[in-house]
């Protein structure tokens, strides 16, 4: 069986990746106290929202950039 | 019924389903061959693999340990969430060219991927030792985590020692029996049982009118630290405990022999892409239990965190008739999470004693061949062997579960460049990612037991990581120079 198409071929995937991740660390997110969004700190839920959208990416990157012939 | 015996009953009648289970597959077993035993004959469809790769991801560190992590930490434990998809972001990196070597080389353990890549007994021995040690550890949190739990949640009526006994024994009866395809179907049943348990956990959580707003508003009134924005250390350690779990995660040993077993590439890639949500069912519910913690109990630390679910759950329970069975369910989930992880662990561990390490000696004694049922045989008696010594070292619990994961994930993050390397460049040499491997596993572990466990942040492990990676790249860099 050979590789058709491999994620890994495609780097803007995993730069997408890595960014969301970065944006996930609060480090951007000024001191003092934070407003209650969704019952959570601000912060925290502009982190969930970059986790979520690395879990469509990955999702979306297995279903779609990986093809080994098989279905 | 009081919550101790209740509980008591429902664990009876899971256990019962699982020596089901486990005499379904032995009926099922078509050979006594390690692919047979160990594989469950390639043939794992898309729907068990994600509910192996499931259940053996999730663990009892994440259902009792996570949420007394969130306890302690506060709201920068939401990096759960992300450090779990991690995960599944290195195997998009790794598993589409081990899944297709394998196809081809029928691999049974990931030694055998070492041996095809490299060629090389020393690298492969190594990162297998490596590799051995890191989830023996595993194994032995989770088979806390089953003592704690039980003796927790059943308000004592199962003691630590008999509940560590107890169900180290049902592992061992079904896997013994059925191999990985009763460790998958029992993780199918797990996977449902840790879903409905979350689910319990949630509905408890809404019908104890405890909301999470006004928890979030206690937090950052009376303990600001645990919910305003993390300082720079804390920030550190979190793109760290993201690189850590990521990587180490992904070579665990188990899951890439899931991996081989999966009957196509096509059922990989479905189970992953539902894979990828998972964080936000298991992990997510499971930190906003440990936030609701933080202002109706005080003054928990160390080992006790861990007791943070069960007295959770105890509490609930007391409230309604609805919340007591919801918690009995939940109660079950938690203990199949723990077990499920630990069944695959065990599994694993002895498939790698039995054909890395022992088949390979007696191979040069009787002149190059012995019989695969031979070879499962001793795998067996590896499994009673680890399980007996590691139940004596988890009767007498001195660390807390996070910090048993800790230490494991230290030394397995270190046989990661062997692999991510390894697939994704050519050029890598197996003896610079032996070097490699040896500097980072030396780094990272003198560093730990040196007591600096992080370094500004961040871990020991990582930090070996990246020496090892490293030397592996310089080295197979020079050596391609001196060539």
């Amino acid at each position: 069986m050979k590789l058709r198409r491999d994620p890994l071929s495609h780097p803007w995937l995993f730069v997408g990746i890595a960014a969301l991740y970065a944006f996930s660390i609060p480090w951007w997110f000024g001191e003092g106290r934070p407003a209650i969004v969704l019952g959570l700190p601000s912060w925290a839920v502009i982190s969930l929202a970059c986790t979520f959208a690395v879990s469509c990416l990955v999702s979306f990157a297995a279903r779609r950039l990986w093809d080994d012939g098989q279905d | 019924m009081e919550f101790g015996p209740a509980v008591v009953a429902a664990l009876a009648a899971y256990i019962a389903v699982l020596a089901f289970l486990g005499l379904r597959a032995r009926a099922a077993r078509a050979s006594e061959s390690l692919a047979d035993f160990y594989l469950a004959g390639r043939g794992l469809g898309g729907m068990v693999l994600l509910f192996t790769l499931y259940a053996t991801q999730y663990s009892g560190n994440t259902l009792v340990g996570y949420p007394g992590e969130a306890y302690r930490v506060g709201f920068p434990w939401v990096m759960s969430v992300g450090f779990m998809l991690a995960i599944v972001v290195v195997y998009l990196v790794i598993a589409p060219r081990l899944r297709a070597a394998s196809e081809r080389h029928r691999f049974v353990t990931p030694a055998d991927w070492l041996d095809h890549r490299f060629g090389h007994p020393g690298l492969t021995r190594v990162t297998n030792l490596v590799m051995a040690a890191a989830i023996a550890n595993y194994l032995l949190a989770q088979l806390m985590a089953m003592g704690h739990v039980v003796a927790g949640l059943s308000d004592g009526a199962i003691p630590y020692a008999a509940g560590v006994l107890v169900l180290t024994a049902a592992i061992l009866g079904y896997e013994l029996l059925g191999g990985l395809r009763a460790v998958a179907w029992t993780d199918c049943l797990q996977g449902i049982l840790l879903a409905i348990g979350l689910f319990g956990l949630l509905a408890a959580t809404v019908f104890s009118g405890e909301s999470v707003g006004a928890a979030t508003a206690w937090v950052l009134d009376n303990q600001p630290a645990k919910g305003f924005r993390p300082d720079a250390t804390t920030q550190a350690t979190w793109a760290s405990t993201l690189l850590l779990i990521g990587f180490s995660g992904a070579v665990y040993p188990q899951a890439i022999q899931r991996i081989f077993a999966a009957r196509s590439g096509a059922s990989l890639r479905k189970a992953l892409s539902v894979l990828a949500f998972l964080p936000f069912l298991t992990t997510l519910p499971v930190f906003l239990v440990g936030i609701l913690a933080l202002p109706r109990l005080s003054g928990l630390s160390g080992v006790a965190a861990d007791q943070v679910l069960p007295a959770l759950l105890r509490g609930w329970a007391s409230e309604s008739e609805w919340m007591f069975w919801m918690c009995i369910v939940t109660v079950v989930g938690v203990v199949a999470a723990i077990m499920s992880t630990a069944d695959s662990v065990l599994l694993t561990l002895s498939s790698m004693l039995a054909k890395d390490f022992v088949a390979p000696v007696l191979r040069r004694r009787h002149g190059g061949v012995v019989e695969e049922a031979r070879i499962t045989r001793i795998g067996k008696g590896f499994s009673l062997a680890i399980m007996g010594v590691l139940v004596a070292i988890a009767l007498t619990p001195r660390i807390s579960l996070w910090g048993l994961l800790e230490l494991k994930m230290e030394l397995l993050v270190q046989a990661a460049p062997v692999f991510v390397l390894g697939l994704t460049w050519p050029r890598l040499s197996a003896r610079a990612a032996l070097a490699g491997v040896i500097a980072g596993t030396l780094l990272a572990a003198g560093l730990t037991l040196a007591g600096y466990g992080k370094i500004g942040g961040v871990h020991a492990g990582l930090l070996g990581a990246m020496l090892n990676a490293g030397v592996a790249v310089a080295g197979s860099l020079a050596s391609r120079r001196r060539d």
